[in-house]
């Protein structure tokens, strides 16, 4: 029987033709945004060849202008001579640290095109080479990107709400749900069939264009954990779809006229998907604000004053805490400018530590805050949980940033001791150089978390279909 | 006759609970909005200008140098808040707050404040500019989409058109009335 | 087959039907007359379970309707005043579907059939029902009834509106099938045919079923007079 109502009403739907209409207008919202996200992919990754291969470039000028220095064909002053640990490590000779974008990233731009996917490492603190922001239309940052999460979380919900809105009340107000209840079939099941058919379509229509669209792009399907992650998004997908269609035979079960209808989920959809984010937005920052960058930047730059004003007293105070980076037989030589540097750098970065602190601190907060409030909107859930399959979201940054931290540990631990000692680097120093490669997420956390959000995109299904049943089976045709 | 339409038309919205909810629900966000809005502004412009008269003062009190140093030593520029900011920020959260200004060297601008934000910036920002934009308009239709449908189906329509009213002023006397609502 | 025991309902304090007992047997054709808001279509709609008995019960052949919503219905067809069906699908299309609900399984031939029986033209089954006059809509309503073999009927105000012709033809539909042994309950102004297709008739005043009588032993006039007469308070 559902079988036999799911084809009269797919030919009501197609004798109304505006169904087809609106879901054209998604397939080809959904179309160019899997298209956008596959444009900023490639964008991301010439971006990133061309970074590496302008390192690439540099190194082999750096040898052969190592070579005619040593020479002694050609003379440059100590800034610019690369055999020094100081100007190699400080400036010359910068490696790159990149994240790649991940194989599924055109499913969601994300956070990626706000925050830096690609630094410059050297021997200063972090703060100088953090802040490498993409030169970028803010206007476009504030817009956001028409990408395929924009379509599933913004135009997909309106799409099933117009297929929906009226699922019983349009009947109701025909007069042919009377007739249609005077057989023997019940409201639950007449519904059952007309959501399945329209959700079959919508889902169908969206998922296929996306898979298509995503692989079309180039996306690496292949690579490993993609077929996973491309499992878990699609469920993402439909649970978020099916929470808007038990929305609207939740609406449609109060009986209410299809006018009435359209306003509210209308109004509903605005709720939770733009004012209750904002709020959720506002309240995080009211929660845990973030301390001021300007101050940070005030603060920085007193403490490299007085780092300064201190001079050589910090030097010994450098030496005296890493004996093992003294240079043997200099004491009483004056120190070099890549000494002081390094102790003045150290200073520096100590004084202005407990203010980063302060910051990462804070945003960590936010995050938590976040995390555990993200249910009050579906929106907020599948939002994070597709940028994170994405590998544009929080997470995987922060994965990143550590890398970073790391290999910056391991940049400065190569070059400062050089510097103390004023070793000067040879060809041979330069393949010993730390390399960096990306190390992917952890697979199981993303899918751990990923599932998890799944689960809690179940609950408001169930916390509003288990009325709208009860209400259903109160709904009254007459009277 | 036009005012008679239109105080009918109000009369029915202020005896309709569902509006009056409406209406301060937008009145308590719209608020609400706009103090944080004015405390956002007021703090960062506090900041601003406490920064901008610091890196002043680490300008001229830098001691003697070379004028390649101090041109090295630079200044810091920061970004000022205007007052309608309370409204609208705007790009501000995608804009840099400050730049650093030295010799033959163009820095960019430093510090997007939605950097420093968790993802759920990018679903925007609740500024009075939001709910004057996105909300009200909604209200006005819900309040204005079944004034004319709403009244052929419930028949009152015929009714009306059989006493002689002319339809435009009909309708116009509706919009007055829901502007009148709007208004107060 | 239809009986209401004790039968009420009451909406916030005012009774719509004050408790009701009716019968109606195979091949009889039950009128109820009243003005309106006399409770007759709040009876209709409490025998169709679409809405709840405040006391009392509706049964259709033994089954409470409220106990068995789904099996009672199968022995139910029920033609409102206007038989409201899906605009874009044919007068054939519609049959099917609502036969299908029924859980019937038709061949397209033996639905043209059921349509014909009804009395609708060969030709008119396969247009749209958007183009259907009224009488037409009631012909696949009464086809819906033939095809699922309905044992009780349950018509509100079917001929108000139809042109004499069609009213006739209806009522000429309703003998056969209350002559093949359907059960036939019919909310009516129309007292001319209460009389010309009833077996009995009740006048109904302010939710009270006040009086019964075999429409054999009246005649139109005494009819008409009788019901003036419980009209007036």
């Amino acid at each position: 029987m559902l079988a036999q109502i799911m084809k009269y009403e797919w030919r009501n739907l197609q004798a109304d033709r505006m169904p087809f209409a609106v879901a054209a207008i998604l397939g080809l919202a959904i179309a160019y945004g899997a298209a956008n996200g596959s444009n900023w992919v490639r964008f991301q990754q010439s971006n990133i060849d061309a970074a590496l291969k302008e390192q690439s470039t540099r190194m082999s000028s750096i040898r052969a202008e190592m070579a005619k220095l040593n020479a002694g064909e050609k003379k440059v002053s100590a800034f610019a001579d690369p055999r020094l640990p100081q100007s190699f490590g400080r400036n010359m000779g910068l490696h790159y640290v990149v994240m790649p974008p991940a194989p599924l990233g055109s499913l969601a731009v994300g956070q990626s095109d706000l925050q830096p996917y690609y630094f410059k490492v050297s021997t200063n603190s972090k703060e100088t080479f953090v802040n490498n922001d993409e030169i970028e239309n803010p206007v476009h940052l504030l817009a956001g990107r028409f990408d395929l999460a924009f379509a599933v979380l913004y135009l997909f919900p309106l799409v099933i709400l117009a297929f929906s809105y009226n699922i019983v009340s349009a009947e109701k107000e025909a007069g042919t749900l009377a007739l249609a209840l005077s057989q023997p079939v019940g409201l639950g099941r007449l519904i059952t069939a007309k959501v399945v058919l329209r959700a079959m379509f919508v889902f169908a229509v969206s998922i296929l264009i996306s898979v298509a669209g995503v692989a079309a792009g180039g996306a690496a399907l292949s690579a490993e954990g993609a077929l996973p992650r491309l499992l878990l998004w699609v469920g993402v997908t439909v649970l978020y779809g099916a929470f808007w269609f038990v929305l609207a035979i939740g609406m449609n079960a109060l009986g209410r006229s299809s006018a009435t209808n359209a306003m509210v989920l209308a109004g509903v959809w605005l709720l939770l998907v733009v004012i209750i984010p904002a709020v959720l937005n506002v309240a995080v920052k009211a929660m845990y604000p973030v301390p001021s960058r300007i101050e940070l930047i005030q603060a920085i730059r007193v403490a490299g004053e007085e780092s300064t004003r201190e001079g050589s007293k910090l030097l010994a105070r450098y030496m005296e805490d890493h004996p093992e980076m003294a240079p043997a037989g200099s004491s009483g030589s004056a120190p070099d400018f890549g000494t002081l540097l390094v102790a003045l750098n150290d200073a520096t970065e100590r004084k202005v530590r407990p203010v980063l602190a302060r910051f990462d601190h804070q945003l960590q907060q936010q995050q938590q805050f976040v995390e555990r409030f993200r249910y009050v909107s579906p929106a907020i859930v599948a939002q994070s949980a597709i940028q994170d399959l994405a590998g544009s979201g929080t997470h995987r940054y922060q994965h990143f940033l550590a890398q970073v931290d790391a290999y910056h540990r391991r940049w400065r631990d190569y070059f400062v001791p050089r510097i103390l000692r004023k070793q000067q680097l040879t060809g041979s120093d330069l393949d010993l150089l730390p390399q960096f490669t990306y190390q992917q997420e952890d697979n199981a956390a993303v899918m751990w978390r990923c599932t998890q959000a799944l689960g809690s995109l179940c609950v408001p299904l169930i916390l509003l279909g288990v009325p709208a049943m009860l209400a259903l089976r109160r709904y009254r045709v007459a009277g | 006759m036009l005012i008679r339409i239109a105080r009918k038309e109000i009369v029915e919205m202020v005896r309709d609970g569902r509006f009056r909810f409406a209406g301060g629900m937008v009145f308590l966000l719209l608020s609400c909005a706009l103090l944080l809005g004015w405390q956002h502004y007021r703090e960062v412009s506090a900041q601003q200008q406490a920064a901008q008269l610091a890196t002043r003062h680490q300008w001229l009190n830098q001691g003697k140098k070379n004028p390649h140093s101090a041109a090295h030593y630079g200044i810091y520029a920061f970004k000022p808040k205007i007052p309608l900011s309370l409204l609208d920020r705007g790009t501000d959260p995608y804009t840099g707050v400050a730049v650093w200004l030295e010799a033959h060297k163009q820095n960019q601008f430093q510090y997007r404040p939605a950097q420093d934000a968790t993802a759920v910036q990018r679903f925007g920002e609740l500024s009075g500019a939001m709910v004057l934009q996105v909300l009200v308009p909604l209200l006005i239709v819900l309040l204005a989409f079944s004034s004319l449908a709403g009244e052929r189906e419930a028949g009152t329509l015929r009714q009306l058109m059989s006493l002689g009213v002319r339809p435009s002023v009909l309708l116009r006397g509706k919009a007055l009335g829901v502007a009148a609502r709007w208004g107060c | 087959m239809l009986e209401a025991n004790q039968l009420s309902k009451s909406y916030n304090g005012t009774t719509a039907l004050h408790p009701l007992n009716l019968k109606v047997e195979p091949g009889e054709v039950f009128c109820l007359l009243g003005a309106n808001g006399a409770g007759k279509t709040t009876t209709i709609n409490l025998f169709l379970n679409f809405i709840a008995p405040s006391s009392g019960m509706a049964a259709v052949g033994g089954m409470d309707v409220v106990k068995h919503p789904l099996e009672s219905k199968r022995l139910l067809a029920y033609i409102p005043e206007q038989v409201m069906l899906y605009r874009n699908l044919t007068g054939l299309e519609n049959l099917d579907y609502f036969t299908s609900l029924a859980g019937g399984k038709h061949t397209q031939n033996e639905l043209r059939g059921f349509l014909e029986e009804a009395g609708l033209a060969r030709a008119d089954a396969d247009k749209r029902v958007g183009a259907y006059s009224k009488g037409m809509r009631q012909k696949v309503g009464i086809a819906i009834a033939i095809a699922k073999k309905a044992r009780a009927l349950l018509l509100d105000e079917p001929t108000s509106g139809l042109d004499p012709k069609a009213s006739n033809e209806f009522s000429q539909l309703l003998k056969k099938l209350s002559g093949d042994g359907a059960a036939i309950l019919m909310a009516t102004h129309d007292l001319f045919r209460a009389k010309e297709t009833g077996s009995r008739c009740g006048i109904m005043k302010h939710g009270h079923l006040v009086a019964t009588y075999a429409t054999a032993d009246l005649g139109h006039a005494e009819l008409e007079r009788i019901y003036l007469e419980h009209m007036h308070d």
